[in-house]
Formats: structure tokens, C-alpha cells, sequence
């Protein structure tokens, strides 16, 4: 009866959440006591200390009244007792998502302040997992999955552009120095230093970047000094 | 001694004590039923650091207030959290002190201190109360399995102090209510956040595992460089 008065989502969600779940997850399920000793521990509570609903303990029984509802005695028999209450709607996995991705970021201070040993990150994780596996999940997230997945970086520069871009960057510097020498390398095996560039560099910081090290390489005298991996 | 008080301080206790248990034993074994979760990375390369160490320091964590930045900043949290659970445990052992070894509480001193403490903890208990019901983030977060618990808990340990000096001839009525109120706590606990000392060794366990295997455990405290002024050397 419950079952189908969820959406399709949420049925997934809740339907997965039982293979998902450990037995670590599931300690940390049911051991909060909702001391609170984990609400200083939060950067976003320490941000926003006016609004509750960023406290640790709060967060996590987002995950933990779907658990109790659907996997605990107490919870299943009692509801009410203990906060335990279902995902029914895609509105309610919407409200969800907000939290498990915008309000922690799983740096598990509050894990390491909890007298109980409670994980949240894991079950935060979890959260994310089920939610992205029904897809639910930030718009942004999903841009960037989706680059990753089929570009190989998740700016979703292809190799060929990237290489063009390289090769107009190299124009620029050698036009900047005057130099026919003023290359960036690319792949080379006698590099001394390997520069990988991180994703997100490539299009908005790379010809700094690129200045800078090449500037470093001239102060220095040294040939060979850096190259660029073309690997995704 | 009346036979009702005999049957409350006796055979209910005994009753009410195997029922928690036979609730207990299902309750462990649903929770073992859950597969165990294994470590996907490699281990750090952190020497002093293992997944057996940081079990070892994860249990030890509830004697080492200074391991914990919450712990440390709040240490009359910590005092609290001492004195009311040890007056829990002593309440419990009180229950069965009366019955099958009364002598143990003779001497007037251990009835003295087990009310100073029952008394202490009773005190902690309704702040503990105050403070669920008067900040934002605990009433939140609070259920009504909380709220009761700690009412519970803290009724129950007020009548312990009546009961402590076990004087049947000079009425009934203080141990009567005592140990009525410790068979409903034993019965309800299975039910209730109070078993999160069931819990306890478990979310520790697997807690410590992951970060002695991540090299985060057990916590080592460096020591910050000072903040230097305008005329010191080291800037950052």
C-alpha cells in the first residue's frame, strides 16, 4: 500500500537504499542520540548559525527517517515516536537532494566530534548515490558528470581542441617573446617537471598558467624544463 | 518484606531483564545480518597509523575528552556526560545489589555517595532538558523517544535516590516505585535511543577501522607555528 503511493523515484530510492545499506552504515543509522555535539563541528552550521537546519544531526535524519520507516522496527511500528517517515514524492527527493549535496560537503569534522562514532559523510555519500542513480542531482553535477563520462574531463574540452588551443597559445607566447623557441611542450619524455593541468584551468586559467611556468623556465636558464601530458 | 515488594525487586526484574535480552539478541543479530563494508583505496602510507590502531583508539575515544575538538571545548559537557552515566550504571547496579546482596549497601558512606550521585545526575538530567528544549538545533533534532528517554531516565534516577538507603520498615512506597521503574526501563530500552550502548562498540569499530586504514587515527596534535607580526621573519 505504502509502496505504491510513491513516485517511481522514490520507489527506487527506497528499493536501493536496502542493497545499499552496510553494516557500518546502518550502525550509523541508529546510534545518533541527538546529543548535538557534532553542530559546532560544522562549517556551514559556524556560516549560518541562525539556521538549525544545517546541524549535522538534522542532515543526516533527512537519510535516517527514510532508513527507520522503511528498514527499523521502531520506526515501522511507531513512526511518529522516533521521526521516522518515507520519501513519497519527487518534491520530497528534491528536498533531499538539497541537503545531501548543498548543505555538506563530507568533510566528516562532525564524524570525528561525535562521541558515538557516527559517519555521516558514508550515509551522506549513500544519499548522493541513490539520489544521482534515479537522476536527481544538481544541474551542475550533471553537466560535469555528463562531460566526464563522454568527453573524459568535465569542462568537456575535446582532445583536438585542446591541442588547438595549445597551439594558438604557443603563437601567443612566442609573439610575446620574440622567441621562435617559446613553445609549451607537449608529451615530452625528458621533461624534468610533468605539468598536468587540472580540468578546470584549461579554459579560463591556462594562459596564465602557462606564462608563469614558462617564465620560470627562462629565469632559469634551463631547456627541457616542463611539458604538458595530452592524456584525458 | 511484603511479597509484592518481593515479586517487584525479584521476579519482575527477572522477567524484565530477559526480555531485554532475548529483544537484544535480535537485535544484534539484524544488524549483523547487514554485509560489512570493505576499502576501496589504498592504505595510507602513514606508519604510525592502522586500521587496528585506530579501532584501539576509536573505542578509548570515550576516555579521552581531549581527543575530540568537541569534547575539548566543552568539557563541562563531558563532566556531565561522566557523572550521568555513571549513575545510570550504578543505578542498575543497585537493582541488583538490593535484592541478592543488600549487605553492599550497608555501610551509610556507599549509600551517601550513590544519592550524592543519583542526585548529581538527576540535576544534569533537567538541564539536559532545558537545554533540548530552549536551543533551536536540539528541539529540532529532537524526537519523542528523546524527550521521554531523558525523562525517564532522569524520574527514574530522582526515585533512586529515595530508594539508595533500602529501608522496606520505614515504608514500601520509595522502593516500590524504584524498581516498578526499573523493570519498565528495562523492558523499554531495546525500543528506545537508550540501547545506543548496543550500538556503540559497533559504529566505533567500524569507524576507527576507516580512519586508522586512512591514517587519520589516531590524531596526533601539531603543534601551530605562532603567528609572526610585522617584524617577525616568517609570514605566510
Amino acid at each position: 500500500m505504502a509502496q505504491n503511493a510513491r513516485s517511481h523515484k522514490a520507489s527506487k530510492v527506497v528499493e536501493r537504499m536496502g542493497k545499499k545499506l552496510t553494516r557500518q552504515m546502518v550502525g550509523s543509522l541508529v546510534g545518533c542520540v541527538h546529543c548535538g555535539m557534532c553542530t559546532d563541528s560544522c562549517h556551514y552550521v559556524l556560516a549560518n548559525p541562525d539556521d538549525p537546519t544545517y546541524a549535522p544531526a538534522y542532515k543526516a535524519d533527512q537519510i535516517r527517517k527514510i532508513f527507520k520507516r522503511n528498514f527499523d522496527w521502531t520506526g515501522k511500528i511507531f513512526p511518529w515516536w522516533v521521526h521516522a517517515q518515507d520519501v513519497r514524492t519527487d518534491e520530497d527527493l528534491e528536498k533531499l537532494k538539497d541537503i545531501v549535496f548543498g548543505k555538506c560537503t563530507n568533510c566528516r569534522r562532525c564524524s570525528l566530534n561525535c562521541p558515538m562514532g557516527v559517519d555521516f559523510a558514508t550515509l551522506n555519500r549513500m544519499a548522493r548515490g541513490l539520489l544521482v542513480s534515479v537522476g536527481v542531482m544538481p544541474e551542475g553535477v550533471a553537466v560535469v558528470s555528463k562531460d566526464q563520462w563522454e568527453v573524459g574531463n568535465q569542462m568537456g574540452v575535446l582532445p583536438q581542441d585542446y591541442l588547438e588551443t595549445l597551439e594558438w597559445l604557443s603563437d601567443e607566447l612566442e609573439a610575446e617573446f620574440k622567441d621562435p623557441a617559446a613553445r609549451i611542450p607537449i608529451d615530452r619524455m625528458d621533461a624534468d617537471i610533468v605539468y598536468a593541468i587540472n580540468p578546470r584551468e584549461v579554459k579560463p586559467h591556462f594562459l596564465s598558467c602557462g606564462r608563469e611556468l614558462d617564465h620560470a623556465q627562462r629565469r632559469m636558464g634551463h631547456d627541457q624544463f616542463w611539458s604538458l601530458l595530452r592524456g584525458r | 518484606m511484603s511479597e509484592s515488594l518481593r515479586f517487584v525487586s525479584d521476579y519482575l526484574q527477572l522477567m524484565a531483564m530477559s526480555f531485554m535480552a532475548v529483544v537484544y539478541i535480535f537485535r544484534i543479530r539484524w544488524l549483523l545480518k547487514f554485509k560489512a563494508s570493505r576499502e576501496r583505496q589504498a592504505p595510507s602510507e602513514n606508519v604510525d597509523a592502522s586500521s587496528f590502531k585506530g579501532i584501539v583508539y576509536s573505542w578509548a575515544n570515550i576516555a579521552m575528552p581531549w581527543s575530540m575538538e568537541s569534547t575539548r571545548h566543552m568539557s563541562f559537557f563531558y563532566i556531565q556526560f561522566v557523572v550521568f552515566h555513571l549513575a545510570v550504571a550504578a543505578n542498575i547496579g543497585m537493582s541488583l545489589v538490593i535484592p541478592y546482596a543488600p549487605g553492599l549497601m550497608k555501610p551509610m558512606i556507599v549509600v551517601r555517595l550513590l544519592q550524592i550521585l543519583f542526585a548529581a545526575a538527576c540535576a544534569i538530567g533537567c538541564y539536559r532538558m532545558f537545554r533540548r528544549l530552549s536551543n533551536p538545533a536540539m528541539r529540532l533534532i529532537s524526537t519523542p523517544d528523546d524527550l521521554f528517554s531523558l525523562v525517564l531516565l532522569t524520574v527514574w534516577l530522582f526515585a533512586s535516590v529515595f530508594a539508595a538507603p533500602n529501608r522496606p520498615d520505614l515504608g514500601e512506597g520509595p522502593l516500590m516505585v524504584y524498581f516498578i521503574m526499573t523493570a519498565f526501563f528495562l523492558v523499554y530500552v531495546p525500543f528506545s535511543k537508550i540501547s545506543h550502548y548496543l550500538y556503540y562498540p559497533f559504529t566505533r569499530f567500524y569507524f576507527g577501522r576507516t580512519m586508522g586504514y586512512r591514517g587519520v587515527y589516531p590524531i596526533k596534535r601539531v603543534t601551530q607555528p605562532k603567528p609572526t607580526n610585522n617584524k617577525g621573519i616568517k609570514s605566510i
